[in-house]
């Protein structure tokens, strides 16, 4: 009896808070309700009931003992007891608070999701509204066959006034719409096509040696042709290694590559290059196949283009082939190209006296380019020889160097000098009628001012002093001053 | 001769500090610019020192190569709109272009090769998501944002 009633006074003594949860655990209970109240609850009787079996089972140990020894035995087990259930609640305690913080952390985490949610929900409602912007109830273009097909095109008009030194002429001498698809059947074949239709008058001086009475001229049936310029498809091995087949823009120099409006500061290409679609130094279009690739080294690279085919303007028989190497230097902003080339050409000719006619003459034709691309300074320089059978009349030589300079984005001012030595030839048509050109040499200062309100609409306005020297036939030297305004608007 | 080194003294001190004060206010922290980075598929074996690595980059996105090095995946570059910060900073610090420049090439291309710019996308997980399909694609993101990638994607390079 003496032992039960000791029991119950210490439990009577026991720090009772322990049993307790925390006020905090408290606040959390009447937040949590009933799982957490029960939970407590569980855990009480749980204690109580380890007390009781403990203290029974301590009973029969002090029957059994001498009571002096018995009791401080007992004590000391309750002592442990006590330990062990301070400890115990300290853990539940210690259990429930973090139950707690991971159920706020949780209701946290859950706002922070559901913003994230709204965030990307968001994103997609906008990105929907701008296809929705773009295509709306129309439907799309899809090309028959192919992974990818993309179009674009560009218009592009000039007005001309010609000063020369017995007259003037004036014109809206050139409009020209193309479009351009490129296609690409996987990833290693593509074809890219450029389709022309063109509305022009050439420059065309009346008078015998063609230098001194401007005109205009409509080319082609009442000024309309529709070319097919460009239809390529190509094989990409790597990018050291292309196959390409169809008609190209032969691949020499650096305006002739470049050669469509869109991206060019004057549209009239140097002398070398005109007549649009002829070979007065080298053709400007091709058709037959090439082999052409890039090679990277850190920064720098090397392009290489070699390159056979049939020139339109010949006889199909009549074919030209060429290399072109090309280094890029990266830090310099700078290309240097080296041309080489043979082919064969159909011309009629006097040289000078004589009309004679001189079917497939061999030449052969060399030329180095360099471009500038550094900073606002745009640079081209080109120059290039050939060698020409004698029946040809002659070795031809251009070269021409264009300074440009970028003012900002908008403004780009540029200068050329560009000179062209056709060989003295002089062509004339078989059925008679006027010569087609006029001997001797001829030179150009063109000074122009590009402007690009936005990027995809550019406006030209150009001054060009031309200056033609004598010839053997007696052609007179002569000048011409030549205004154009031009605009290009692609997409 | 002490006392007339010390005002030498003090001014060459002096001036060294003024050199020091305009050196480092010419120098700028390269962790400062180092806020983007470019992410790869990681299924892309390509690995490279940072300034090669650029280059390959730079000529990627300009389509003036298409494939990776070393390897036989063709490149998918993605951009990003043209009014966020990622494509001005990579424009400005990775192409080392204005955008009339890169408008300018893209005309170029455009009309010579019949190839366009670079897909924009806008919002970083779609971006991502492309990466994740495509081998060969790259693409630009905020720095922070490569702190939880998912998987199958990696960092190329900061900047």
């Amino acid at each position: 009896m003496l032992t039960i009633s000791f029991q119950i006074t210490e439990f009577a003594h026991m720090d009772t808070s322990s049993f307790c949860p925390s006020l905090h655990s408290h606040s959390a209970l009447k937040h949590q309700h009933h799982p957490v109240l029960g939970l407590f609850a569980t855990r009480v009787i749980g204690i109580l009931s380890l007390v009781l079996l403990q203290v029974f089972g301590m009973m029969s140990f002090g029957q059994a003992a001498d009571d002096t020894i018995g009791l401080t035995d007992i004590t000391q087990h309750l002592q442990k007891i006590q330990h062990q259930i301070d400890e115990t609640l300290e853990r539940v305690n210690r259990l429930e608070l973090k139950e707690h913080s991971s159920l706020h952390h949780s209701a946290e985490s859950i706002d922070e999701k559901m913003q994230n949610l709204f965030d990307r929900v968001e994103a997609q409602e906008d990105l929907l509204q701008d296809i929705d912007q773009k295509v709306g109830s129309r439907s799309l273009v899809r090309a028959f066959d192919a992974t990818q097909f993309d179009f674009g095109g560009f218009l592009h008009s000039t007005f001309t006034h010609i000063n020369g030194e017995k007259g003037s002429a004036t014109s809206f001498d050139r409009l020209t719409f193309e479009l351009l698809f490129k296609v690409q059947f996987n990833e290693r074949f593509s074809a890219f096509f450029a389709q022309a239709f063109i509305r022009e008058s050439n420059t065309r001086f009346t008078d015998t040696f063609q230098r001194t009475s401007p005109g205009f001229a409509f080319s082609g049936s009442g000024g309309m042709k529709t070319p097919l310029v460009i239809a390529w498809a190509n094989y990409r091995q790597s990018d050291a290694l292309n196959i390409q087949i169809g008609r190209y823009i032969t691949p020499f120099g650096i305006i002739n590559i470049e050669h469509f409006p869109a991206i060019l500061l004057d549209p009239e290409q140097p002398q070398f290059l005109r007549p649009f679609s002829g070979d007065t130094i080298f053709p400007n279009f091709i058709t037959g196949a090439q082999i052409h690739g890039q090679l990277f080294f850190a920064d720098d690279s090397l392009q290489y283009n070699i390159y056979t085919g049939v020139f339109t303007g010949s006889t199909p028989e009549q074919f030209y082939t060429g290399i072109r190497g090309a280094y890029t230097f990266s830090q310099l902003g700078s290309t240097l190209g080296i041309n080489v080339g043979t082919g064969k050409r159909s011309l009629t000719t006097t040289a000078p006296e004589m009309i004679t006619p001189s079917r497939n003459s061999t030449f052969y034709m060399y030329g180095i380019d360099l471009l500038i691309d550094n900073g606002p300074i745009l640079w081209k320089n080109e120059i290039f020889f050939t060698d020409e059978d004698s029946r040809s009349g002659g070795n031809r030589m251009a070269y021409y160097t264009q300074p440009a300079y970028r003012i900002n984005d908008q403004w780009i001012a540029f200068y050329r000098y560009d000179f062209l030595n056709d060989g003295s030839l002089q062509i004339a048509p078989t059925s008679g009628g006027p010569r087609l050109q006029t001997p001797g040499n001829s030179t150009e200062h063109v000074f122009g001012m590009n402007f690009l309100p936005v990027p995809n609409v550019r406006l030209r306005a150009s001054f060009t002093l031309k200056e033609y020297s004598s010839g053997r036939l007696g052609a007179q030297n002569a000048q011409a001053q030549i205004f154009q305004l031009s605009g290009t608007f692609s997409f | 001769m002490n006392q007339l080194g010390r005002p030498q003294r003090k001014s060459s001190i002096i001036l060294l500090s003024m050199i020091c004060l305009i050196l480092s206010s010419l120098y700028s922290p390269s962790f400062a610019e180092e806020s983007f980075a470019v992410v790869i598929n990681i299924s892309n074996p390509f690995k490279s020192q940072r300034h090669n690595a650029i280059s390959v980059i730079t000529r990627l996105y300009l389509k003036k190569g298409k494939m990776w090095p070393d390897s036989d995946i063709t490149c998918r570059a993605f951009d990003r709109y043209a009014t966020s910060a990622e494509h001005k900073q990579f424009v400005e610090h990775i192409l080392q272009m204005n955008e009339g420049r890169l408008s300018e090439h893209w005309a170029k291309m455009k009309q010579l090769r019949g190839d366009t710019s670079p897909r924009k996308i806008k919002t970083t997980r779609i971006l991502l998501k492309l990466i994740q399909k495509n081998p060969g694609a790259f693409g630009i993101v905020n720095r922070k944002e490569t702190v939880d990638l998912p998987k199958g994607i990696r960092v190329l390079f900061y900047f």
